[in-house]
């Protein structure tokens, strides 16, 4: 149960950090192979795609919050297995460009080595996101 | 290849939800989706399916055997679906979250490519799935149909 714990403030702790676009906590809470997929098609979705590294994923989460704005960010539900977790969230995503806005649910599977994030696979409506920024299907 | 951890679930042991979600995997797969939902999933059962108003003719929420496998009936007639591959699975007490991928082709505008998958479950004691919620890549599904009404009906 302990452990169990400490997971979920690891996920509220990655969660606030991303929220505020800290990328300094966000560094201090990844491992430095750590790898972020954002699925989808890069032809559809420009910011999807598999990143590996610090520095990669710190660049396509700040790619993808200079497109969106993230709000309302909630976490649903958590499913915790060792070292593995399921979380479904959702956020108000805004448009910067069209100012087009919406709440989209989501899905993401993460994986932790220790006390740091070492995988992230976030899985979004892509359609809404497209149809948000304007993006032909 | 099914790469989850171990855990204690709520009816049934790990090992049996792994296997459980494998053959419905395989058999869902091969087009034997009635049975699957028939015997593994609870009469009142819901789906919901994400992506809504992108795809009205299988998104939104269908509850109940009949539901469920009309609006799966209607998702593999508009795609065929190839080489589906489980590849991570995370399962804590009755509640189960999947991470697979599977190759698409609409059957229409024949258009094809790989897309991922992510779909929660929730069981009752005995393993029967009562929530079934499906997230897909509906850009992706929406790009396949190549601007072909997705209404279809």
């Amino acid at each position: 149960m302990a452990r169990r714990a400490r997971m979920i403030s690891l996920l509220d702790e990655l969660v606030a950090a991303r929220s505020r676009r800290d990328f300094a906590e966000l560094d201090r809470l990844m491992c430095d192979d750590v790898t972020y997929q954002l699925s989808g098609q890069r032809r559809l979705l420009p910011y999807a795609g598999i990143f590996e590294g610090k520095a990669a994923v710190r660049q396509a989460l700040d790619a993808l919050h200079v497109e969106f704005v993230f709000s309302d960010l909630c976490v649903e539900d958590v499913i915790v297995d060792r070292d593995a977790m399921a979380v479904r969230w959702s956020a108000r995503w805004t448009d910067r460009g069209t100012g087009e806005s919406a709440l989209l649910p989501a899905f993401a599977h993460l994986t932790f080595a220790g006390e740091r994030l070492q995988g992230c696979a976030d899985f979004v409506d892509t359609a809404a996101a497209a149809k948000l920024a304007g993006w032909p299907s | 290849m099914i790469t989850g951890h171990s855990s204690e679930p709520g009816g049934l042991s790990r090992a049996e939800i792994d296997a459980l979600f494998l053959s419905n995997f395989e058999a869902w797969h091969a087009g034997r989706y009635r049975e699957v939902v028939r015997e593994h999933f609870h009469p009142e059962a819901r789906l919901i399916y994400s992506g809504a108003g992108t795809f009205p003719l299988f998104s939104g929420t269908h509850v109940g055997h009949d539901r469920i496998i009309e609006a799966t009936r209607r998702l593999l007639e508009t795609f065929e679906a190839m080489r589906a591959h489980i590849h991570d699975v995370v399962v804590e007490k009755n509640r189960v979250s999947v991470h697979s991928s599977v190759c698409l082709r609409h059957y229409v505008s024949r258009r094809v490519a790989e897309t991922e998958i992510c779909d929660r479950y929730v069981l009752d004691r005995s393993g029967r799935i009562v929530e079934w919620v499906a997230y897909s890549d509906t850009g992706l599904m929406s790009h396949l149909c190549d601007g072909l009404d997705p209404s279809w009906d």
